[in-house]
């Protein structure tokens, strides 16, 4: 099998289908119209406090998101630049720029973006021989970085935990908060081991969820599905009996870690499970920790986190299994 | 009451009049199912609307970002399960249907894509349909290029294992 029979196939099994809705153009602006209310009124709930804290931030946000290309000035020795709730303290010489679209493989030396959105890198190029390769820059950029259910890395900073990942060329590693929010904003920071250690001091993180009172992990109080990844592909499990064992198994962690003795939990070890609303990441022996995206860091026995994988592996082949026989 | 009315976004109209048929299409291979990728097909065309001041503009990528959103939903649609509630009941006639045009090959490769993990099949029809790049995947979807690696080997495996390809090529192993 080669790859442009596995397209040959895509392409006519695409071309057989043919849309039951012949126009469908007014259904969806209709249905279009009415999201759009119903996200006006669940802001409307909000409250006016939070409307007016929310158009505060708009406008002190320093990106134009209407400017059409993009804006450069050299950054004063202290000079702070904000996004997303992020700042960024821009290092002596280096300048900042405001862009629209961020592509990272003709990313300039020593500057400063702010970008609205993330560019493809160029399909022609790879990114082996971006000319970016290797240059000291940093980027801020909306809504750019997807939640993973098992992160690379998760690191500490201002309080706050970070999902950390190295980007295929190496010399270039992504940050961005580790919360339940689909896409972030993502720091984007190149260059060498120190030179990325020293520009990740300049960013400010907003500080994460408090702990909760009882000392332990903020879970659901109600789980409906526990999902993983074993050797590459998710698992999942829904079935009543794994999903309460679960959550008693992360109920039970009630030995907190005090600040400052955090360790990184990381791949391959560490486990990610994401549950209804939160994820929670349990370390091996490297870092016997467990984290909730809710709140609170616990002790956590080394093999506890194999063990739940386990359990939510098993209870997928049995779901597969039963959809094999049906 | 017409005074209050806002008038629709300028272009989106014409976008899903001229585009339609092909993000269908495409929800169809995410999903193994023309039904289930309609659904999808319009879940991300109404994420647009909502989008629309900033993707309704020149460079606004207005279909990337309808493909990202319904990658998004496939691979969700993955934790509840969804493979597992693709309806099971007596289909109805296909001309009523309107997927009038289903080849024996097609209703197959549409099967077993269906028998694919979705995280396996989003893989599959990105790097083979969309000709995303494997670090386009991957980034994409928030995984590992390795990771990437290891669902394309794993669904390629599998439609190898179904005859698939004995069919539709010669020089199929």
């Amino acid at each position: 099998m080669n790859p442009t029979h596995v397209r040959e196939l895509l392409e006519r099994a695409a071309a057989s289908v043919t849309p039951t809705e012949t126009d469908p153009t007014s259904r969806l602006v209709s249905l279009g119209r009415r999201s759009v209310q119903r996200r006006r009124r669940a802001w409307g709930t909000a409250g006016s406090v939070a409307v007016a804290a929310a158009v505060a931030a708009i406008v002190a946000l320093p990106l134009r998101m209407a400017a059409p290309d993009r804006s450069e000035a050299a950054g004063a020795p202290g000079t702070t630049v904000r996004l997303g709730g992020l700042s960024v303290v821009v290092p002596e010489g280096w300048r900042t720029s405001e862009v629209t679209t961020f592509d990272p493989c003709v990313a300039e030396p020593h500057t400063v973006y702010l970008a609205a959105r993330w560019g493809s890198p160029r399909d022609t190029q790879p990114r082996s021989r971006c000319p970016s390769e290797g240059q000291a820059w940093i980027a801020l950029v909306q809504d750019a970085v997807p939640l993973y259910v098992n992160p690379q890395r998760l690191v500490v900073k201002d309080g706050q935990l970070l999902q950390v990942t190295e980007d295929v060329t190496q010399s270039q590693w992504t940050y961005r908060a580790f919360n339940e929010e689909e896409r972030a904003t993502g720091v984007f920071i190149s260059g060498d081991e120190k030179g990325r250690e020293q520009l990740l001091k300049r960013v400010t993180w907003p500080a994460g969820p408090a702990a909760p009172a009882s000392g332990g992990l903020m879970l659901p109080d109600r789980i409906t599905g526990a999902v993983s990844e074993h050797a590459g592909p998710m698992v999942t499990a829904t079935d009543a009996k794994t999903l309460t064992r679960i959550r008693a198994a992360l109920a039970e962690l009630r030995d907190p870690v005090p600040a400052g003795e955090e360790c990184t939990l990381q791949v391959p070890g560490a486990v990610g499970i994401a549950l209804d609303g939160v994820t929670v990441v349990l370390g091996d022996a490297t870092c016997p920790q467990a984290i909730s995206t809710g709140g609170g860091r616990v002790r956590v026995p080394a093999r506890l986190g194999k063990e739940l994988l386990n359990l939510i592996v098993a209870s997928d082949r049995a779901a597969a299994e039963r959809a094999a026989k049906d | 009451m017409g005074l209050l009315r806002r008038a629709e976004p300028a272009g989106y109209e014409d976008f899903v009049a001229s585009r339609y048929r092909e993000i269908v299409r495409f929800g169809a291979l995410l999903t193994g199912d023309g039904r289930l990728g309609e659904d999808l097909a319009q879940e991300g065309l109404i994420a647009a609307y909502r989008s629309w001041h900033r993707l309704g503009v020149p460079d606004g990528r207005p279909e990337a970002y309808v493909r990202r959103v319904m990658v998004r939903t496939a691979m969700r649609a993955r934790r509840r399960r969804w493979r597992d509630e693709v309806p099971t009941e007596e289909l109805p006639d296909a001309s009523r249907r309107g997927f009038a045009d289903q080849s024996d090959l097609s209703v197959q490769v549409l099967a077993s894509l269906r028998r694919l993990p979705a995280d396996q099949r989003v893989v599959l029809v990105l790097r083979f349909w969309a000709d995303a790049s494997e670090a386009e995947v991957a980034q994409t979807l928030g995984v590992a290029v390795g990771t990437v690696k290891s669902r394309t080997s794993r669904a390629l495996a599998v439609l190898r294992a179904s005859g698939l390809f004995v069919e539709s090529s010669k020089e199929t192993p």
